[in-house]
């Protein structure tokens, strides 16, 4: 019985001599996806740049535009962005997302600082000033992010009381001044930590208010996700240094298992694959989340496969053929040897991903989307930069050899 | 048949039964109860009657069948995920300054005069001194007093005091450990399902409280952030703790069947935990501290009442013989602890280690009070020689030595109790962790926040389960089409695979996520990839004309390394991931792998042993 193929054996299409314009094509994508980040610049998610974000649905059709307007109109959010990823039109999904993660600022800061140096005076009767006091740090958008802490002592010419003000009593002030917070009392550091309470009770109360029928507000909310804005910067460079990471482990890898030859061709194209990646990722406007990272990870991971591939077949062909058979020629041979396993492989991979790109909601979605693209280049890729690589530093090795021989043939004629 | 052959199909038989037993409660809970988690937030307590009953052939199996059930990650169940870094900079600094103006006036007894000045970046202390001959006098033996520090340059009449060698590394190893420990302990009481505290990397906590309600969150947030102080005290004596406890086991009313009371000398508690589904929903300390709260008019004035947790050892004597004791719920009794004497607080500790009797080899723990801390200390063990000591963690007793004699100079040793050498060893380390972190209270702070709710992740599953679905078919078809009958062994061996990897995240207790699911899906399409590289290389063997025998084994053999090389990469990523991740992305790495070793398996073992069969069968012929 025939087989059924796609490609049929003994094909033999001339990726070699015809590299020229492919691989031009893949720099110049390269380079323009590595420009893009600097010209567009990624939509760093919240995992990445700190604050807020505040995933809802509403149970009666609502447009983006009337969340958009609510939250950009409302000062008390920094840079809002709202964005669609519900799939059922009756019951819409949007993400806010906002710099904001506490709506305390610091003008309101100083209004409670006030309250503090005037009026605190103990149930015994002792009169207390602020000691230490936080300072607002403008870096974070004039506001004050998170808990803070607060020590209280006497005032001048004052004694100092025998038991310290109970945390109630402190909390009762600041709600005088107008900040709801949790108060909680360090003994050994003689100190309150002030813990105002998060931005999900301000957002929870307007998304009621407004829409009141529309939204339930006991499930209307399906995530709010916080993050400090250093951990965002953490988060950033840990990014970075893994994927890194990853590109390095692997080099060592190829370079344990075939030679030296194979393995910087690998990584090139490796990090070809991910520049034309992340250049789509930022044509997009997809949001950089920990799952991007993830699918970036997966992508290096999963790209070098159809690389290995053709060098597994490079290796075996270089074996089995004339020593004086040209590289190239072998190389074009494995590449073409190789070719119904690497399509197949892809549209295989395609199936399974797709679907999730297509159905999928939210960052789940994105991941399928750069998994898609990705495998799409990495398997170009494979032929058209892994292979020609190969060829080069191939030849660079040998020109270093003969130069390495060459010296040393001078250097014992001179002896 | 060859005996190979028979291994290998037992084998696979052998794993795919322990894979589908180990799926089995995961499946009936799916098909009973597939909105239940939908309803998580909000009804804590219904959650025991269930609705339609479990089949009787279920209800009938031992536990030890039902026991892994594949749990759903935060993500999509809903709740509450927290991410704290425990702050030990500025702890060490604050202690670096109380010892650089102790060192001063340690100095100035003497009648040195000194100046100093603490850099908080490089945690030193620079000394200034009149001259030279002064500077002397900051020698190792002056430092005796401060453990935490050491001369890192002496020069004319400067001296530079630094951290100690591995102060750091110890201060932070207890800090993050007794942190885990305190909030492991306090949100035990909220009774949330499975609640999930450990160090994600360094000083990093991650908290989780599946199914904690929004409404809810601030009270978490409260308790689990406020930083555990550390006290020493005296237990009351004896005489007393059975007056006053007698007087309070009068004051038990029928509201307070969880209290119980033996012999007078105590009261305690269990912990009240719901046998199905194992959530603590009420702390022993909680039943007794409330309990103490409305009969604080029994307790004398210049004592109050601590809280115990009862070693499990002692229990054994209670419970029927074989039974395992440390499955049983925690019981927290209480002590009464004087108040009314001075007392000694973290900030007196300087250093706390483990040491080891050279006579008797017993481990036990040494400390080093400061200077106020040692005279404090002597004057409390001249007057109270046979009582006990009372280390506390807030109100919690977490060790009660007894004084055997007076202890100058602020060097003390604190031996355990009976044990065996390991057991003691234990709770030496415990008491060190919980002496270090006391003496630097670090504050803990948050870092990351996500508060899920209940239905975004069943849309999510939803989506996830009918991409997967969908994928799978396409797959199956064009493998069948594209390779005929293999392909149809290949979609067969995938299916292997995605049970495998399902049964391994069972039984590792690893929860589903949504990048789970991606992962799940993403594998498939990667499985199917090691299949594809044999069968083409079978279909060029073929092509040679070899037999389909010869082609099969040809094609398994050259094929081996392509795959394991293709696959190891991959794993090096997912490793990479692992470490760099938290949270719901971990389990996509952690997918990933399983995936892995899953599909290296599943095509070098199912694809063949089937393929082996199936030409013997049908004659020598093969359709790919």
């Amino acid at each position: 019985m025939a087989q059924f193929t796609i490609i049929k054996p003994n094909t033999n299409i001339q990726f070699i001599a015809h590299r020229k314009p492919v691989m031009i094509g893949i720099f110049l994508l390269a380079l323009v996806g590595f420009i893009l980040t600097f010209v567009i610049g990624p939509n760093w998610g919240t995992s990445f740049e700190g604050g807020t974000s505040i995933t809802m649905h509403f149970d009666q059709p609502v447009g983006a535009e009337e969340v958009r307007k609510l939250f950009v109109d409302d000062p008390r959010f920094e840079s809002v962005s709202v964005q669609s990823i519900g799939t059922d039109e009756a019951k819409p999904r949007y993400v806010v997302r906002t710099r904001t993660t506490t709506t305390l600022k610091c003008a309101d800061m100083d209004k409670i600082h006030e309250t503090f140096t005037n009026s605190v005076v103990t149930k015994s009767g002792n009169v207390l000033t602020v000691g230490q006091w936080p300072a607002c740090n403008p870096k974070i958008e004039d506001g004050i992010r998170g808990d803070f802490f607060v020590t209280l002592v006497p005032a001048a010419g004052q004694e100092a009381p025998e038991t310290p003000m109970a945390d109630e009593d402190v909390r009762a002030l600041l709600m005088s001044a107008g900040l709801e917070a949790e108060v909680v009392y360090e003994a050994s550091l003689n100190r309150y930590t002030v813990k105002p309470q998060g931005i999900q009770n301000d957002v929870v109360k307007l998304l009621n208010d407004t829409f009141g029928e529309r939204f339930d507000e006991a499930t209307g909310v399906d995530e709010i996700v916080t993050v400090g804005a250093e951990v965002g910067d953490k988060f950033r460079s840990d990014a970075i240094v893994s994927i890194l990471m990853a590109l390095g482990l692997m080099l060592l890898y190829i370079a344990i298992r075939f030679d030296s030859r194979y393995a910087p061709a690998a990584i090139i194209s490796l990090a070809m694959s991910t520049l034309v990646a992340w250049g789509f990722v930022v044509v997009l406007g997809l949001e950089i989340t920990l799952e991007t990272v993830a699918a970036f990870l997966t992508l290096v991971g999963y790209g070098i496969n159809d690389t290995i591939v053709n060098f597994d077949r490079i290796r075996e062909n270089i074996g089995l053929s004339d020593p004086k058979t040209p590289l190239e020629t072998i190389v074009n041979k494995s590449i073409n040897d190789c070719l119904s396993r690497t399509t197949v492989t892809s549209a295989t991979t395609l199936f399974a991903v797709v679907p999730l790109a297509l159905i999928g909601s939210g960052t789940t979605r994105d991941f399928a989307i750069i998994m898609s693209i990705g495998i799409c280049i990495t398997t170009v890729n494979s032929i058209y930069i892994s292979c020609p690589f190969m060829i080069i530093m191939d030849k660079w090795f040998k020109k270093m050899n003969e130069r390495n021989a060459a010296k040393q043939e001078i250097e014992e004629a001179s002896v | 048949m060859s005996r190979s052959w028979w291994a290998r199909a037992a084998l696979l038989v052998f794993l795919l039964i322990v894979s589908c037993v180990i799926l089995m409660p995961t499946v009936v809970e799916m098909a009973l109860y597939p909105e239940s988690k939908d309803e998580v937030v909000g009804q804590d307590e219904e959650n025991a009657v269930r609705n339609p009953p479990l089949p009787e052939w279920y209800t009938s199996l031992p536990s030890w069948l039902k026991s892994k059930t594949l749990s759903l990650g935060l993500d999509l169940q809903g709740g509450l995920m927290l991410r704290y870094s425990v702050d030990i900079d500025s702890a060490i600094d604050d202690k670096l300054a109380s010892n650089a103006a102790n060192i001063r006036s340690a100095l100035a007894n003497q009648g040195i005069a000194v100046t100093y000045r603490v850099d908080r970046e490089l945690d030193q202390v620079a000394l200034t001194f009149d001259n030279s001959d002064d500077a002397k006098k900051v020698d190792s033996k002056f430092l005796y007093d401060f453990p935490m520090l050491a001369i890192s340059t002496s020069l004319d009449n400067t001296v530079t005091l630094g951290l100690r060698d591995n102060y750091f590394k110890e201060s932070e190893e207890s800090a993050v450990q007794q942190a885990v420990e305190i909030i492991r302990e306090r949100i035990d009481g909220l009774g949330v399902a499975q609640p999930n505290v450990r160090v994600e990397s360094g000083r990093n906590i991650a908290v989780e409280l599946p199914g904690l309600s929004r409404s809810r969150v601030a009270a978490a947030e409260k308790l689990i952030s406020t930083t555990a102080v550390l006290t020493f005290k005296l237990v009351a004596p004896r005489e007393e703790n059975i007056a006053v406890f007698t007087t309070l086991s009068q004051r038990l009313t029928a509201d307070d069947q969880q209290l119980i009371s033996v012999g007078g000398g105590t009261l305690r508690a269990d912990d009240i935990v719901d046998p199905a589904t194992k959530r603590v929903e009420k702390t022993g300390k909680e039943i007794l501290k409330e309990f103490a709260l409305r009969n604080e008019v029994d307790i004398p004035s210049g004592r109050e009442i601590a809280y115990e947790k009862i070693d499990v050892r002692e229990r054994a004597y209670e419970v029927e013989e074989g039974t395992d004791v440390s499955k049983l719920p925690t019981r927290w009794r209480m002590r009464l602890v004087r108040t009314d004497l001075p007392s000694l607080s973290g900030e007196n500790v300087e250093a706390a280690y483990p040491a080891s009797n050279p006579d008797t080899n017993m481990p036990y723990v040494s400390l080093k009070l400061d200077r106020n801390g040692g005279d404090v200390f002597y004057e409390i063990t001249k007057q109270h020689v046979g009582d006990q000591l009372a280390i506390l963690m807030d109100d919690v007793l977490v060790s009660d030595p007894v004084i055997r004699s007076e202890i100058p100079g602020g060097n003390v040793s604190i031996e355990m109790g009976r044990g065996n050498r390991q057991q003691t060893l234990d709770e030496v380390n415990n008491l060190v962790v919980s002496l270090r972190s006391g003496a630097l209270p670090a504050p803990i702070r948050q870092e990351y926040k996500t508060l899920v709710g209940p239905s975004l992740g069943m849309d999510s599953i939803k989506s996830g389960m009918e991409a997967l679905a969908i994928g799978f078919v396409f797959i199956f078809l064009f493998m069948c089409i594209y390779y005929r009958s293999s392909g149809f062994i290949a979609s067969f061996s995938l299916l292997c695979n995605i049970v495998f990897i399902m049964a391994g995240m069972a039984s590792m207790g690893a929860a589903l996520t949504m990048p789970g699911i991606a992962g799940i899906v993403l594998t498939i399409g990667m499985a199917i990839d090691a299949n594809i590289i044999v069968y083409e290389r079978i279909r060029e063997e073929l092509r040679d004309n070899e037999t389909p025998r010869k082609a099969i084994f040809i094609g398994f053999h050259k094929a081996l390394w392509t795959i394991l090389d293709s696959n190891i990469t991959t794993a090096i990523a997912a490793v990479v991931l692992m470490n760099f991740a938290s949270g719901p992305v971990k389990g996509f790495a952690i997918t990933l792998l399983l995936g892995i070793i899953s599909t290296v398996y599943t095509a070098f073992y199912v694809s063949r042993t089937i393929f082996e069969l199936k030409v013997r069968i049908n004659n020598e012929k093969l359709s790919i």
